[in-house]
């Protein structure tokens, strides 16, 4: 974990209202895990914001950023190449996968789909065969097609119902997947977990991971703002996540 | 420059510390957590987590609204309790040459009492500050001084109420602290319109600042004890507005978790500046 500048690599506008951004992460000794962050500095509001990956290489992280929504970052997309970012990190457990690999749901919605595009591409190398279902509300908010890696499994619901369209396609993928990864909270994580009791017997450890979305203030676990309930206690979604295992979460 | 500072004058051991900064209860953990960002060693101490009896789950979310310059936080007191602190930091305090403070929360006197009764032959724990319940009564606040002066030789610091300092500052005092922090954050409030979920907690940030302004101000003008300044510090001139009304040390809150570079600036920033003070007072 450092603070340090990172300048900004390239910023493509893939949309009227969603930026690319590539930062320079060469000061750090390791590059992150899909699912960790990093805490950036961002103009006009008082705490920093998380800054979750979609992409990760050895010197340099990608993030998607929505203009508009959220002055900070909007204040961050707004960064053009060569201005810096006061970034701290990377912070928090990630997303882990085992060995052997097998097949890997990913289940994303709104947001959380930036860490599990950085996670497919972990995982497509390790050997993994990925899937990827993701909900979202409007069409203007799906991922991309151009930062889907090409040998991704891929299905969307999108609309007012996109939830329980996701649902629907859950059932017909929980029983091919050997693990499962979500991110995007909201409603997701409690059908997640219904659906795996249903059809895989029960949710044991180690089947689901989820990271949890909730506000963080320090991102270093000092502050006790981004509590979650787990089986074991209380934990900082900062720090001892923010990915947990489902089964370990107080839904 | 020498920029000690002495926050138990009369207390038979003292509490020198190296420099007048260090981080406000509650936003620096236990000083391990900022390890590899913050220099503990370059800090005048730290002071921890306030810290219970008993560990405390807190409360539920939402904990946290962002606010124009700062923040409303509520944990509900979450902590691991004193043993676990001990067992797992203490070990790694004694090791360091920075001053550990160990912030004490409690409901009355017979709890603070409990946690410094476990800090017998503890190493690496150099100073007490209590954290007083926001109601306290000022018999009440006499009586937690008291209660935990009577189970340790440490030196103590009372942490007054933002608003109430001046009424509580001497009976603390008198009880046998040998500083005074002013202040704990003030309370506030926000209600989520579409869940109509209530967020209590605390104010940080700085709009603290004007506040704690006034009542270290007050404090410094009713007793001749140390004060320890908190409340909305983010700058090293944040830090000389205190430092000039009379405070002896400063303690720095949610700033660090904007910028964990804040203290060590301030710390060089207060020794610069009272190396012209001194080039201008020998002319």
């Amino acid at each position: 974990m450092l603070q340090f500048e990172g300048p900004v690599l390239a910023r493509v506008e893939l949309r009227p209202t969603l930026i690319h951004l590539t930062l320079d992460t060469s000061s750090l000794t390791k590059p992150p895990v899909a699912g960790q962050f990093f805490m950036a500095r961002c103009e006009g509001v008082y705490l920093r914001r998380p800054l979750f990956p979609c992409h990760i290489e050895a010197k340099r992280i990608a993030a998607l950023l929505p203009l508009g929504q959220e002055v900070g970052l909007t204040w961050l997309a707004a960064r053009h190449v060569g201005e810096t970012v006061d970034l701290i990190g990377p912070l928090g457990c990630g997303f882990a996968l085992d060995r052997p690999a097998g097949n890997l749901l990913l289940v994303g919605w709104r947001s959380g789909l930036a860490s599990l595009l950085a996670l497919a591409e972990e995982a497509l190398t390790a050997g993994w065969a990925v899937a990827l279902l993701a909900a979202f509300e409007r069409p203007d908010m799906s991922v991309p097609t151009v930062l889907l890696p090409p040998a991704i499994e891929y299905q969307t619901a999108v609309g007012s119902a996109a939830l329980d369209d996701l649902e629907v396609l859950l059932r017909e993928a929980i029983p091919w997947a050997d693990r499962a990864c979500a991110a995007g909270g909201g409603g997701l994580y409690s059908r997640l977990a219904a659906v795996i009791e249903e059809l895989r017997l029960g949710l044991r450890p180690g089947l689901a991971q989820v990271l949890v979305e909730v506000q963080m203030a320090c991102g270093m676990g000092v502050c006790g703002a981004c509590a979650v309930r787990t089986r074991r206690g209380m934990r900082q979604a900062c720090h001892h996540g923010p990915v947990f295992d489902l089964a370990e979460l107080v839904i | 420059m020498n920029l000690e500072v002495e926050l138990a004058p009369g207390h038979k051991q003292g509490l020198l510390l190296p420099n007048p900064v260090m981080p406000a209860a509650g936003s620096f953990g236990y000083g391990l957590e900022y390890e590899g960002l913050v220099e503990v060693e370059r800090l005048g101490a730290i002071v921890t987590t306030p810290t219970t009896v008993r560990a405390q789950r807190g409360q539920p979310q939402p904990r946290l609204q962002e606010l124009e310059g700062g923040l409303l936080i509520g944990t509900g007191g979450q902590n691991p309790g004193i043993g676990r602190v001990l067992r797992e930091y203490a070990p790694r305090w004694a090791r360091w040459g920075v001053p550990v403070i160990l912030n004490v929360a409690g409901p009355g006197p017979r709890a603070f009492a409990q946690v410094a009764r476990r800090l017998a032959d503890v190493q690496g724990v150099w100073g007490l500050e209590l954290t007083l319940p926001d109601g306290v009564e000022s018999c009440g606040a006499g009586e937690i001084v008291a209660a935990v002066r009577a189970e340790t030789l440490l030196p103590l610091w009372a942490k007054l109420p933002l608003f109430r300092g001046e009424e509580l500052a001497e009976v603390c005092l008198e009880a046998g602290a040998n500083a005074l922090t002013v202040g704990v954050p003030p309370l506030g409030m926000s209600i989520d319109l579409g869940t109509k979920a209530r967020l209590l907690g605390r104010l940080y940030g700085r709009m603290v600042k004007p506040l704690a302004l006034r009542a270290v101000d007050g404090v410094v003008q009713r007793v001749q004890a140390p004060i320890i300044a908190c409340g909305g510090i983010h700058t090293l001139e944040d830090a000389l507005e205190f430092l000039t009304l009379g405070a002896s040390a400063i303690q720095v809150g949610s700033a660090t978790w904007v910028d964990p570079r804040t203290m060590a600036r301030i710390v060089e920033g207060i020794g610069v500046w009272m190396s012209k003070r001194e080039v201008r007072d020998s002319k």
